[in-house]
């Protein structure tokens, strides 16, 4: 076993409103030929940028401010933090290839899968035009890819995000690195994809004897993948090791309270089933189509729920099995082509745009980042719905009340009063999606449609806002539809369950019976397919966080 | 916030490190603009000489001491024309400016935030105002109206509504597809006060960064208009009119055609400047 590449002391500065930051502050590692080193940590923690100081390919502003990257190949070795750039662009796709984090964006969409796939080939000379068309037809089957020939000619628009992220695989592997940076490479894809396109940078890594730094947010995966593990935050490395060594027990807090926080490694109980009772929410024989005529896609294919008061359900399925059509069918953002929707008394469909409704459901949506008006104040976006109100219904005109019903509704979401005069953009993602779900709250609806709430927050960030929404259910005796693709959030939160796919309800049932022993062969694909190594649960369990994250209320 | 960063662009490492301080071709452009503006207001703060009367024995005077653009052909100074030129080719360029922003926006804005066949119906109109050649529209609207400075600004104006109409109709549908105006939806808020509240101040941005770029482009059709005739009639000083009265001396005079015309690039160029500027302020 040699060494490949050693990190050193290494240190990245981005300089932002004419002020350097600190993105990576003395990070040391060492990656062996052949293995896998994760990089852990959540957002801001230097990962992303240590993986583009190695390929030298630090955005603008972006700045080596000291330590080396040493690289050890066969010919010898070589520092890429004082390559010049000429020489580090041989080395770039050759010696180190880069698997983008997003597929949907990291093939260019005017050239063909094929020519995409053969840019690294051509680029380093690799051989004739014909033998490069060959390579590439091999590649690609090699990942694969069905009817390789095929695929070389079709634009990236034409294959789903799994097999571009095989593409993009394929030319990254091209000419066999010795080195491959995999940034976040499953992390825009569903849990089944996610888990063959892992199956195949093992596989690849092992035929090659490549070396993978491997950049995740999720624990789980870098437990069952990695042979060594570097936990960071804030741009410093927290500690390092073997995988095992550090994940069984960990030295420092910071990596316990990840390990404490990674919903994947739960293995607490679902919440209990409750009596059954006449439910509040009730959607029967929902169909949605898009298009028109023959071109017309069934999203929603007669799906037929209900939620009793205080519960929470959860809606789980893959990309285009049709559960955010229901969810913002549910609040009244759409009239679904048949069924009916009741909450309560009130029948959705024929309220749709109430005042009505609007004091019924509330949508609270994924992504906290464009869900805020960037020019308005925290204040005035959590007090909006309160001046769009009528005052027979509830709503405020007076500036003194509305400042207090701000400030409440700030508190019960755990945020400070004074961030009502702050921007979003002064604001975390987990504290914006908190703005968020008070804007939800404050004209004290009856149910609310959580749309993968919970989705693009780090873990630590996830489980508090979990948290939150399940006491604000025990204070308000709030009605949950979660829409999610993540069966651990499910497990959290969750009381009963819908398991979609392709538009059909696969499997209905209490979270413990869905969840323990799933009657649908999907639904155990999926429960499958959950990165959640044994030993690691069983570490987990024998140690007992200190945070007190393995009970669940 | 630098890990995101970090995504966006992977560009090789090092820029230079000059770009604290406003860069010096943004300083140098405001300046330029200053200048005009100044001029505009008080061209008789800055020459003294008169720029309609002249005297025959000074006609076509190289540039010297006394005279620092030369003379006409009736020996007027030209710099005082130029000067007090401004006001004339400067506030028509203003007037065309706010025709077309107005006026395009207004329609891009009902467009795009209403759909549907009143949206089908505007944009065929402003296709139909695209399809003809700007000098020619521009020219169809003068004939109409008749000629003048005003007129001339106007149907400069005229001829940039199209634009305006597109890139803002553009903005209000990317702004409208956004999370926050369906949560402004959400929370019950009714279309016009969502189109107030929210649309509007986030795609005004561009729209004004293309404002301060069709500025410059005005200042070059009004002159354009001005050389064919049909803006300011002589002996009114006008930037475009300065030129096309001096186009029989290009040969024996050229500082006559020269020199105004460097007036009218530099301000043109200084506009396009600050219009970058401006779009990378609110981008």
């Amino acid at each position: 076993m040699s060494t490949l590449l050693t990190i050193d002391d290494l240190a990245v500065s981005y300089r932002a409103r004419g002020q350097r930051h600190t993105a990576v502050d003395g990070v040391s590692l060492e990656l062996q030929r052949g293995e896998v080193l994760a990089l852990v940590g959540e957002s801001g923690s230097g990962k992303t940028t240590i993986g583009h100081a190695i390929i030298g390919l630090l955005a603008a502003g972006g700045r080596l401010e000291r330590g080396s990257i040493g690289l050890r190949l066969a010919g010898g070795g070589l520092d890429l933090a004082k390559l010049p750039a000429r020489a580090l662009q041989e080395l770039r796709g050759a010696r180190i290839a880069l698997v983008p984090q997003d597929p949907g964006t990291s093939l260019n969409p005017v050239r063909t899968i094929g020519a995409s796939v053969a840019a690294p080939l051509r680029i380093h000379r690799w051989g004739t035009k014909e033998a490069i068309r060959r390579r590439v037809v091999d590649l690609l089957e090699r990942v694969g890819l069905d009817d390789p020939e095929r695929r070389a000619r079709q634009y990236p628009h034409e294959l789903s995000g799994g097999m571009r992220q095989r593409a993009l695989i394929a030319a990254a592997v091209a000419l066999e690195p010795a080195l491959i940076i995999a940034d976040e490479p499953t992390s825009a894809l569903d849990v089944t994809v996610q888990r063959r396109i892992l199956d195949l940078l093992d596989d690849l890594r092992t035929e090659l004897g490549s070396s993978v730094l491997l950049i995740t947010h999720d624990l789980a995966v870098a437990a069952e993948r990695a042979d060594s593990i570097a936990v960071l935050r804030g741009g410093r490395l927290e500690e390092a090791g073997e995988t095992r060594a550090v994940l069984r027990d960990p030295s420092r807090d910071y990596t316990a309270a990840l390990l404490a926080d990674a919903p994947a490694l739960t293995d607490a109980a679902p919440r209990q089933a409750r009596p059954a009772v006449e439910p509040f929410v009730t959607v029967e024989g929902l169909v949605h189509e898009y298009g028109k005529g023959a071109d017309a896609f069934r999203a929603v294919d007669d799906v037929g729920l209900g939620i009793a008061r205080g519960t929470t359900h959860a809606l789980v399925g893959e990309s285009g099995s049709g559960k955010t059509t229901i969810g913002r069918a549910l609040a009244g953002f759409h009239t679904p082509a048949a069924g009916s929707i009741r909450i309560g008394e009130l029948d959705v469909l024929a309220e749709r745009g109430s005042r009505r409704l609007r004091h019924a459901v509330q949508l609270v949506s994924q992504n906290p980042y464009a869900s805020l008006d960037p020019r308005r104040s925290i204040g005035q976006t959590v007090g909006e719905p309160l001046l769009n109100l009528p005052l027979a219904h509830g709503g405020v005109r007076d500036r003194r009340v509305l400042a207090e019903r701000v400030a409440t509704a700030l508190e019960q979401v755990a945020l400070p009063a004074e961030v009502a005069g702050r921007l979003p953009r002064e604001l975390s993602g987990g504290q914006r999606q908190r703005v968020a779900i008070a804007r939800a709250l404050i004209i004290e609806p009856q149910a609310v449609v959580l749309d993968e709430a919970v989705s693009a927050l780090d873990v630590t960030v996830q489980s508090q806002i979990l948290d939150l929404l399940e006491r604000l259910q025990r204070e308000l005796g709030l009605t949950y539809l979660f829409i999610t693709h993540d069966l651990a959030v499910v497990r959290r939160i969750a009381d009963t369950v819908t398991v979609l796919r392709g538009g059909r309800a696969v499997e209905t049932g209490t979270a413990q019976q869905v969840l323990s022993s799933p009657q649908h062969e999907y639904t155990r694909a999926l429960l499958h397919a959950v990165p959640s190594p044994d030993w690691l649960r069983d570490a987990r369990r024998s140690r007992r966080s200190p945070h007190g994250q393995l009970e669940v209320a | 916030m630098s890990a995101s960063a970090a995504v966006l662009l992977p560009r090789s490492t090092e820029r230079p490190a000059a770009r604290r301080r406003p860069a010096l071709t943004l300083v140098l452009a405001i300046a330029v603009l200053a200048v005009a503006l100044a001029w505009a207001i008080a061209p008789w703060l800055f020459t003294s000489q008169d720029p309609l009367a002249g005297e025959a024995l000074n006609a076509l005077q190289p540039p010297s001491g006394a005279h620092p653009f030369g003379t006409d052909a009736t020996g007027r100074d030209l710099l005082a024309r130029v000067i007090f030129g401004a006001a004339n080719s400067l506030s028509g360029a203003a007037i065309a400016v706010l025709v077309g922003l107005v006026v395009g926006t207004a329609i891009g804005v009902l467009a795009g935030s209403t759909g549907g066949v009143a949206e089908e119906a505007l944009m065929r109109i402003v296709d139909v105002l695209l399809a003809i050649p700007g000098l020619l529209l521009a020219l169809s609207v003068i004939v109409l109206l008749g000629f003048g400075v005003t007129n001339a600004a106007i149907a400069v104006g005229v001829t940039s509504i199209a634009v305006f109409a597109r890139l803002a109709r553009s903005q209000v549908l990317r702004v409208r597809r956004s999370d926050y105006v369906e949560a402004a939806f959400g929370s019950g808020g009714s279309f016009l006060r969502v189109l107030w509240r929210h649309v509007l101040p986030n795609s005004l941005g561009a729209v004004l960064a293309l404002a301060a770029l069709q500025f410059g482009s005005a200042i070059l059709q009004i002159s354009t208009l001005g050389f064919l005739g049909y803006g300011a009639p002589p002996p009114t000083p006008e930037w475009g009119l300065l030129i096309a009265e001096s186009r029989d001396y290009v040969g024996s005079a050229a500082w006559l055609t020269t020199l105004p015309g460097l007036v009218v690039a530099a301000v043109v160029l200084s506009a396009n400047r600050v219009a970058s500027a401006v779009r990378k302020a609110t981008a």
